[in-house]
């Protein structure tokens, strides 16, 4: 009460008369006084439009962090999905090659052409180039033989685990009209992988698998180019067995106007053996 | 990939229905008659031949109709040399 006292009965004008209690008290106040002010005046200068500059960002900050977690679940889903076509591509058994060319193509297939209809493979590519979704090279096969056989080693061309489409086929009966001998060309493209694919497919098989054994059984098919009187029926048939027991005429691939014959080389790979003219 | 998936099957499909057109041909074709030239261009297919009436050619198309992988088939051209045989020449296309 002494202190309030005190105060009361100050002499403003005569501040060399205060007591030291005084003195100290309002001296206090003074300097409580102008921190307050001071932090007043830090705080609508700065602080305030800080805090409101952070209330504006919040509503884009929150944006940003549905949308990070719509993409992480998209990100979850594609995964998954990715996961399952893997599953299913796998399940199809296809293999590709990385690359290839069109005469590595030929050569593999006049490799696998050994007892099959096949007399000739050469590199091939479609004169008009529609869009295809992954590289592909080409190759066209001269066949001569029975039908069956044609249709036997076209299908065993383009039927392996390698991804390949027949893209022409043209069939005509032989020279001798009345054996039911026939002639074809069969264009074919194969398909390679690309950088996204290749890793979901495992290595194409380095060796062609022969084509005489791919579809069985399609030898003995009658041929509709048989002659019209008496050619079908037994005696075609038994053309078509016979042939099937006739020596191999594959392994020749045609590059530009030359011939080789494909041949097994002492390491396991392949040479091209340039045929005598 | 899924696109990839999309073209294998694509392709495999197309792979077995001209295998499968192929191996049925012989059947199809009547009796009488017999084919010259066949020819397969994409999902497109031409057959030319000649027989001894023209009523072979009809049966030709109606059995080609019937098969499944056949999606349209008909006779583009037709020609009868007097006494000699009946030239015909059908065309169609492959489901997709």
């Amino acid at each position: 009460m002494k202190l309030l006292d005190e105060l009361r009965n100050v002499d403003p004008t005569n501040p060399g008369q205060w007591s030291r209690q005084v003195s100290v008290t309002l001296a206090c106040l003074l300097f409580v006084l102008v921190g307050a002010l001071g932090l007043q005046v830090r705080v609508r200068g700065s602080l305030l439009p800080e805090l409101a500059g952070a209330g504006e960002q919040l509503p884009r900050l929150e944006a940003q962090l549905a949308q990070a977690r719509r993409e992480q679940r998209q990100t979850q889903s594609l995964s998954a999905e990715l996961q399952q076509l893997a599953e299913q591509l796998g399940r199809t058994g296809a293999s590709l090659p990385r690359s290839r060319t069109a005469l590595n193509l030929a050569v593999s297939l006049a490799q696998g052409s050994d007892g099959s209809a096949v007399a000739a493979v050469r590199p091939w590519q479609p004169a008009s180039e529609t869009s295809r979704p992954l590289p592909h090279g080409g190759a066209e096969l001269r066949l001569n033989g029975g039908y069956g056989e044609i249709v036997e080693a076209v299908h065993g061309a383009v039927g392996t685990a390698e991804l390949r489409e027949l893209i022409e086929l043209s069939i005509e009966p032989g020279d001798a009209a009345d054996d039911g001998a026939v002639r074809a060309e069969a264009r074919l493209l194969a398909y390679y992988a690309n950088e996204a694919h290749g890793e979901f497919f495992p290595d194409a098989p380095k060796r062609e698998p022969a084509m005489a054994h791919a579809p069985p059984g399609l030898g003995g098919l009658l041929s509709p180019f048989a002659p019209l009187a008496g050619a079908r029926g037994e005696d075609a048939a038994a053309a078509a067995v016979d042939t099937l027991d006739s020596p191999p005429r594959g392994g020749i691939i045609l590059v530009g106007a030359r011939r080789y014959r494909i041949v097994d080389d002492p390491q396991g790979g392949l040479l091209l053996e340039p045929e005598a003219p | 990939m899924g696109s990839l998936l999309a073209e294998l099957d694509r392709i495999r499909k197309h792979n077995g229905a001209v295998r499968d057109w192929l191996e049925q041909l012989p059947e199809a074709l009547p009796s009488e008659s017999r084919l010259t030239q066949l020819a397969i261009t994409g999902r497109a297919w031409e057959l030319r031949g000649v027989g001894h009436s023209l009523e072979e050619a009809a049966r030709l198309l109606q059995a080609l109709r019937a098969m499944p992988m056949v999606a349209e088939a008909r006779i583009e051209h037709m020609r009868s040399d007097a006494e000699a045989a009946r030239e015909f020449l059908l065309v169609g296309g492959f489901k997709p």
